[in-house]
């Protein structure tokens, strides 16, 4: 029974997957003040993509985290494929992972995904620093880290009540050295 | 039971694989970009070209949403703005009258001197779809392309002022690099004083003056127009006015608006023909030239 009914939901979810990263791609480039200077858009693709992989790593397929990382590179002007790069491997170390957020505070999730977004953004100018080309300013990229810090639990509240992606509930069921944990 | 297990192994493997495959083509994809850009940029305006249209069923109602409540905050101010209108209009009127007689006055001499002006220059006008959305770089997207004749490095300006170059053209659509972005370099001259500098974005409205040949005469307030050195831009583009920041460095304060980019207008401009050789005059042989 839980066989046939786990599979639609899956699929479900992986459209919806789909969905959210057309909205992240979109949000940032919506013309809300087209102003040079504005103050830039938080990286809510970051957010949405590592919320996700936290709670349902089965329905975030690593083709399509890849799809939108190079689609949003090539919109939004960055250097085509170095973003996409970090934040592909930034999501696998959250999927590896996966264990350590198993019943743990959100203030601790948080707390450990802002810690790996500013370890992606220090790897994004090591990898501008070593191609030579010219990097970031500091003043950007803490200005940014903050701003999606910031925008991370609300990211989070909207999946959990409005598309309902939460974290499974601890399962009784054995694992495979026989352990209920 | 067994057989679940190893396909389960198999699958890891496969995954594994996978992930390996990708971090490779991403890598390949970010050095790429960065050995060979042109290419890489023609992938990216292909990009931009086949999926920015999708967007734009989006972009459409929130522009003209925000457009509508900025009009609607402009309605409360409408009187104060009516009678600056027409104190400017007052002021206007002299200038009018001025530039009319000036334009008359230069007609007769440019008649008396029968000097050849340069082309005028031609435009096209585009509206700014959407800036880059990113942190790091100021930029922005508008609706025309290769189609409309736009060309890579082409000067784009609003009504009044330079506004970056065009960095990237796809078919309908191109990108503009504004002056305040970190790989923007400008050669300027600042009038009255002939000094030539560059200006260089620094992520910020006022960018510095760089490589100021020398400060003399150089003051707050003085004009800054392209140079045309380096043939990019065409000269005597107003980009806007010399400033002093608080460390005392020279910064511009750029005359376009950069608060409402709406409309744009990208100049086609003729090359320049360059004069390579000393023509075929008879008797101007290697012999004379090594005399």
């Amino acid at each position: 029974m839980s066989e046939i009914s786990v599979k639609p939901r899956r699929w479900f979810e992986v459209l919806l997957f789909a969905l959210m990263g057309f909205i992240c791609i979109g949000l940032p480039i919506l013309p809300m003040g087209l102003a040079a200077n504005s103050v830039g858009f938080p990286d809510v693709m970051f957010a949405v993509f590592a919320a996700w992989v936290i709670r349902r790593p089965m329905s975030a397929p690593i083709l399509a985290i890849v799809f939108f990382a190079v689609l949003s590179d090539a919109l939004m002007m960055r250097p085509l494929g170095l973003w996409a790069l970090v934040l592909f491997v930034g999501m696998e170390a959250l999927r590896l992972s996966n264990r350590a957020f198993k019943d743990i505070p959100f203030v601790l999730e948080w707390l450990y995904v802002s810690g790996l977004f500013a370890l992606m953004l220090f790897m994004q100018n090591l990898l501008l620093f070593v191609s030579f080309d010219s990097v970031y300013l500091l003043n950007d990229v803490i200005g940014h880290w903050m701003r999606t810090v910031a925008s991370y639990p609300v990211v989070v509240l909207i999946l959990h009540w409005i598309l309902r992606i939460r974290a499974f509930k601890k399962d009784n069921r054995p694992n495979r050295l026989g352990y209920v944990l | 039971m067994a057989q679940d297990t190893s396909t389960a192994n198999s699958w890891k493997a496969l995954r594994r694989f996978l992930v390996g495959i990708l971090f490779v083509l991403l890598l390949g994809l970010f050095l790429l970009s960065r050995i060979d850009n042109p290419r890489a940029e023609r992938f990216r305006m292909a990009l931009v070209d086949r999926f920015f249209p999708s967007f734009e069923w989006a972009l459409v109602p929130v522009t003209s949403m925000t457009r509508m409540a900025s009009d609607f905050q402009s309605y409360t101010r409408v009187y104060e703005q009516n009678q600056e209108l027409r104190r400017e209009l007052q002021r206007m009127k002299g200038w009018r009258e001025a530039a009319l007689q000036l334009e008359q006055k230069n007609a007769q001499l440019l008649a008396l001197n029968n000097v050849k002006l340069n082309a005028r220059l031609a435009f096209i006008t585009g509206e700014v779809m959407t800036d880059s959305g990113s942190p790091f770089s100021q930029s922005a997207l508008v609706n025309i392309g290769r189609q409309d004749g736009v060309q890579d490095g082409s000067a784009a300006v609003d009504g009044l002022g330079l506004v970056g170059r065009i960095a990237g053209v796809g078919e309908v659509t191109s990108r503009i690099l504004f002056l305040s972005d970190v790989s923007s370099s400008v050669p300027v001259i600042i009038i009255p004083s002939g000094r030539r500098a560059i200006v260089r974005g620094d992520n910020s409205v006022v960018p510095p003056l760089d490589f100021l040949d020398s400060e003399v005469g150089v003051q707050a307030g003085s004009r800054v127009m392209t140079s045309g050195d380096g043939g990019v831009f065409p000269a005597d583009i107003l980009i806007g006015q010399v400033a002093l920041d608080p460390q005392g460095h020279f910064r511009v304060r750029l005359a376009a608006n950069y608060e409402n980019l709406e409309f744009i207008r990208v100049l086609k401009v003729t090359p320049r023909e360059d004069i390579d050789g000393p023509g075929e005059i008879i008797g101007l042989t290697e012999g004379v030239l090594d005399e």
